[in-house]
């Protein structure tokens, strides 16, 4: 399936900004089932330079500095994507505390990180109902994400993107990321590794498809490392395995290591800033 | 004992002992109380510049050094050498291919749980070593056999202490350390600035970068940055243009290209490491990245201070270097790996722990020495993330003797050795060093940083050092050529406010000290003429002074008092802190006691007014030595003129203000009134010298308006400010120079101009032009310093983070 996604980031300010120096995380990453066939940052005021590098985790980086007195600020990333459905089928069953070693770069998935805590005794307790000795890695992990699809509720309202995991279990709502936030931990705390995925979802499904949540900005969801098998992506916010309705823009430990555009301003006071999402399907 | 087997320590020990010895031990009590007496006096300094007590500061000088023979030096210097080899290959690893995780060599928990560990760093290629110095902590134990305990990128913490225990021991006892061939540290030093001044563009910086003063060590900052050369900024300092880092300076911005940092790796940059940072500067990383700027140490190389892998480094070394390590670290155990686990359990409690965080400040514990309860809390925490925490059983270390008045005991030693690397990779290892000392092995190898006591390390070379004399020892760090118009904006901002408010205070102890003075004066014109002069400070309509000691204490002298001295001393103080290396140290000792003074007044239970007076009188020498000291002692640099425009800034406009009370509320026959003008401006002298008449309205503002010699009047200041003025720099200013000097020069030309006659009738009465000019020109001085605000210290803009764009 091909998409075309138009990204738009713009803030205002209440006063003029002298410099501002940003990092944006909006390019798409090519993945096994993803292709990018073009993908563009447009900035205005326009920079002379935009400085791009690879992250740890493969990630695209961009880097730009506006250095003109500026009142406003537009970051646009425009990209088409070609993605097909991931193949999960044909993965054998195994016991998820009987799991063969996971390589040494993947550990780092292991670890706690700065939205994922691993500790907690709620925490442990809401792990232990999904993963009961021998149970079938993917079986315990698909339940988990069912529930949190079922019993949990999307409120944008209640959340905002400092909202502790531990909180988000308490009153069971929140958004994608932190459903994933969430999952992350489950699976952190009994040494599965998993990564955060931000990404997109197409936002006008075509007729007979429902609309999926979470379609109006940039998504959240997570992927599951299954040794022998490889990656395994899961979407808590929508219950269900992303197919070829959602595309990756990147991934990390957690939110902290993909933030799509973030900044530092002179100037400036306050601001308002104002995000659309645009994934339309090509073919 | 030091190691008396070996010749050269034991002719050393024989020489160093006799001199300790002599007169019964005697020399050794009176030394110590020497190196006590300087250590204190730079301990006020340090209070002042950190606003934390000097009881805080850790672990007095022994007046007994280490010896180490010259051979011992050499095969430490080989040692250590070889470990800064050793690291930089490691740290090309570890932020490259990591090849070392890729092939299990490396168990990729310990990497993972390593808080250093900066995965934003990855990929980054510096074009300057990782590591341009690094500091070990090296202990001996009972066999003779040297181990490391840990190191730390974050030196040269420690290295300004070096400098100033040198600087104290070599004033003491300077014939010993030259009879003795004691090996001199300014080649190290002369490495260490080199590095960063290595192929520098002309007009570039190289700076030291501080956390600033809220820091213990910030003194140390300051110290080394004077002896190195190096311009002290803070991250505020500093901004990132063009991909380059820039110091803000009077002159505009300018290129910065070598950092020597102190702010922690993860806080260098907001926008890419830790965002809360505020010690750090937006887009710095980048800079680093593309290779603009030579920092010492690479962010990310604290990693490598983690006591995780210590006993892990002699098999990476043999990997990467093909070597066996020299130097090897001490045998720790690391609870993440499960054999090493189980070891660790079976010897506890008998041994000492410590945290994933970078050495030596990581939480670390002596479990036998816990109670059972937080036995088990420990337990449980290690259990909770064993990738995290490491143990050795103690070492049990040499035994070194310390003085204890006019005999020695003895005490355990760890060495702290200093290396730096330069730009082409060329090692140095400092020959000298401290030697941090404790009573119990087990502290002194868990706790290096907080000794009981510091020991100067003596390098004896075979020969005497003939290059210098031991007393160019301390001059040939002081260089002090640092370009003026660096300065970077925000001192000179503190400059012009510090100076404004020491003549804030002065204008006000004067002003007291008339109206104490007045008020205990027996006759009745004298008493009125005090509340009369009280009224040109604060609203006198509640105040009858009957009780004017209590009254004057509540207006100017208790905390909080608005307006009065310990509002005054608090602002003197923080400005004074943001410039430390512009005041010497006897101006800090002079401004640390006027501080003091201040507050003990503050507490002052009931009093009289006589001995109130006898306070104020100390207080108006206090600020005279300030003063004094300033003038003096200061280097004529930007920093100072913004200082003295500040001072001559606000002293004008204390004196037209009091003017302006005095001609609109006096009449020529209140001679006890005018009497305390001359006094508060301090010009009775000069007024008996000039009329030798009694007093009179027009003779009085003849001179403290328009005379053009007498230092307190106006129109000497307007001049004085005008040519200082014109003195500051021009460059990026330009239409706004222009405008500031004009500010100036139509205070001064409005003076010249004037006539006394359209000022004062023949009776000696004001008229309506005089209090119309005094406003004006009160006027004109506020324009003059909201200018000055303007063109020189308005970068002083914070940045702030963007709403982050989220999900």
């Amino acid at each position: 399936m091909k998409y075309r996604i138009r990204h738009k980031n713009r803030y205002q300010y209440g006063q003029p900004v002298s410099l501002c120096h940003s990092s944006a995380c909006l390019l798409p990453r090519d993945t096994l089932n993803q292709q990018v066939l073009s993908a563009r940052l447009v900035i205005l005021p326009v920079v002379d330079h935009v400085g791009e590098r690879k992250d740890l985790f493969g990630n695209r980086l961009s880097r730009f500095s506006i250095e003109e007195l500026h009142s406003d600020l537009m970051v646009l990333a425009e990209s088409e994507v070609e993605v097909r459905p991931a193949r999960n089928d044909g993965i054998r069953q195994i016991a998820w505390d009987n799991l063969a070693p996971i390589p040494p770069k993947t550990r780092l998935y292991l670890r706690p990180s700065l939205y994922v805590p691993t500790a907690g005794t709620a925490l442990k307790a809401f792990a232990e109902k999904f993963f009961v000795s021998g149970t079938d890695l993917l079986d315990a992990i698909e339940s988990l994400n069912e529930y949190i699809f079922n019993e949990f509720i999307y409120d944008s309202e209640f959340s905002d993107l400092e909202t502790p995991v531990n909180f988000v279990l308490a009153e069971k709502r929140g958004v994608c990321q932190d459903f994933s936030h969430l999952m992350l931990a489950v699976l952190r705390s009994r040494g599965i590794a998993c990564r955060y995925v931000s990404g997109y979802l197409e936002t006008d499904p075509l007729p007979g498809q429902s609309k999926l949540l979470g379609a109006d900005a940039s998504h959240a969801w997570i992927s599951v490392f299954v040794p022998g098998a490889g990656w395994v992506d899961l979407d808590p916010t929508n219950g269900l395995r992303p197919g070829d309705r959602h595309i990756t823009l990147a991934w990390g430990r957690d939110y902290s290591d993909v933030i799509p555009l973030k900044g530092l301003m002179t100037g400036g006071s306050k601001h308002v800033l104002d995000v659309s999402v645009d994934v339309t399907r090509l073919e | 004992m030091h190691d008396l087997n070996n010749s050269a320590i034991r002719s050393a020990w024989e020489t160093l002992s006799a001199a300790l010895d002599f007169d019964n031990g005697n020399q050794q009590v009176r030394w110590s109380e020497e190196v006590e007496r300087r250590l204190k006096e730079n301990g006020l300094t340090y209070q002042a510049h950190t606003s934390r007590d000097y009881e805080s500061r850790q672990g007095q000088l022994d007046v007994v050094p280490y010896l180490m023979d010259e051979s011992t030096y050499e095969l430490l210097a080989l040692g250590l050498s070889q470990r800064v080899r050793f690291f930089e290959a490691l740290l090309a690893d570890l932020y490259g291919e990591r090849r070392l995780i890729a092939d299990g060599s490396i168990p990729a928990e310990l990497l993972f749980a390593n808080p250093e560990y900066l995965i934003e760093v990855h990929g980054l290629n510096p074009n300057s070593p990782w590591i341009s110095f690094l500091a070990h902590d090296l202990v001996r134990d009972s066999e003779g056999q040297w181990f490391v305990l840990g190191q730390s990128t974050r030196a040269p913490a420690g290295l300004g202490y070096v400098l100033e225990r040198r600087m104290i021991m070599s004033r003491v006892m300077g014939y010993l350390l030259r009879r003795m061939s004691v090996k001199r540290l300014s080649g190290f030093f002369r490495t260490l600035r080199s590095f960063l001044r290595a192929d520098s563009r002309d007009n570039d910086l190289s700076i030291l970068l501080t956390p600033g003063h809220t820091v213990e060590s910030y003194f140390e900052h300051a110290f080394l940055a004077n002896h190195l050369d190096f311009t002290l900024a803070e991250g505020d300092d500093l901004t990132v243009r063009g991909n380059r880092l820039m110091l803000k300076t009077l002159s505009g911005l300018r290129p910065v290209s070598g950092v020597l940092r102190r702010v922690v790796d993860k806080d260098l940059d907001p926008l890419e490491l830790n965002p809360q940072s505020r010690h750090g500067i937006p887009g710095l990383m980048e800079v680093v990245r593309s290779g603009g700027v030579r920092m010492g140490n690479v962010p990310g190389s604290g990693v490598i201070d983690s006591p995780l892998w210590m006993g892990r480094f002699d098999g990476l070394c043999q990997k990467l270097l093909g070597e066996e390590l020299i130097l090897k670290s001490i045998p720790a155990l690391w609870f993440g790996d499960s054999d090493e686990h189980e070891e660790c359990f079976s010897l506890w409690p008998n041994l000492l722990v410590r945290h994933a965080g970078a050495y030596p400040t990581s939480e670390s514990f002596v479990v036998h020495d816990l109670e059972p309860i937080e036995q088990v809390r420990l337990r449980a925490r290690i259990e909770a993330d064993p990738c995290g925490w490491v143990a050795w059983a103690a070492i049990d270390l040499e035994r070194v003797p310390v003085a204890n008045g006019s005999v020695r005991d003895e005490s355990h030693a760890v060495i702290r050795m200093y290396t730096a690397q330069s730009q082409d990779k060329k090692i140095d290892v400092m020959p000298g060093g401290l030697a941090a000392c404790n009573h119990s092995a087990a502290w002194a190898q868990l706790r290096p940083n907080t000794p009981e006591q510091y020991k100067d390390i003596w390098v004896m070379g075979a020969e005497p050092d003939t290059q210098l004399s031991i007393f160019a020892e301390m001059d040939v760090f002081v260089i002090g050529s640092n370009d003026q118009s660096m300065t970077p904006s925000r001192v000179a901002d503190a400059m012009f406010w510090l100076g404004r408010y020491i003549e804030r205070a002065d204008a006000l102890t004067r002003l007291v000290r008339e109206v104490l003075a007045g008020v205990i004066d027996v006759r009745t014109e004298k008493q009125q003429a005090a509340h009369w002069l009280l009224g040109a400070q604060i609203n006198t309509e509640d105040i009858t002074l009957e009780d004017a000691a209590f009254d004057i204490h509540q207006a100017f002298f208790v905390r909080d008092a608005p307006g009065g001295f310990s509002e005054l001393i608090d602002a003197i103080m923080r400005n004074a802190r943001a410039t430390p290396d512009y005041l010497s140290d006897d101006s800090w000792r002079a401004l640390v006691n006027l501080e003091q003074m201040i507050n003990r007044i503050a507490w002052m239970k009931r009093s009289d007014a006589g001995r109130l007076l006898d306070q104020v009188d100390l207080i108006l020498m206090q600020l005279a030595a300030v003063s004094g000291l300033n003038n003096d002692t200061m280097s004529r640099t930007y920093a100072n003129c913004f200082m003295d425009i500040g001072r001559h800034l606000e002293r004008a406009s204390k004196t037209l203000i009091l003017l302006n009370y005095a001609f609109q509320s006096l009449k020529p026959q209140d001679i006890s009134q005018w009497e305390m003008v001359l006094e508060v401006t301090d010009t009775v002298m000069t007024y008996r010298r000039r009329y030798r008449t009694r007093l009179h309205p027009t003779a009085i503002l003849d001179l403290l308006l328009l005379d053009a010699d007498t230092p307190r009047s106006i129109s000497y200041l307007a001049a004085r400010l005008e040519k200082l003025v014109n003195t500051l720099p021009v460059q990026q200013l330009g239409s706004r120079k222009t405008q500031l000097q004009q500010t100036a020069f139509a205070i001064h030309a409005n003076l010249q101009m004037a006539a006394i006659d359209n000022y004062m009738t023949t009776q000696g009465s004001a008229k309506r032009p005089l209090i119309e000019n005094l406003d004006q020109m009160i006027e004109q001085l506020a324009g003059l310093g909201e200018a000055i605000t303007l063109a020189y210290f308005s970068h002083a803009d914070v940045p702030q983070h963007l709403v982050k764009v989220g999900r």
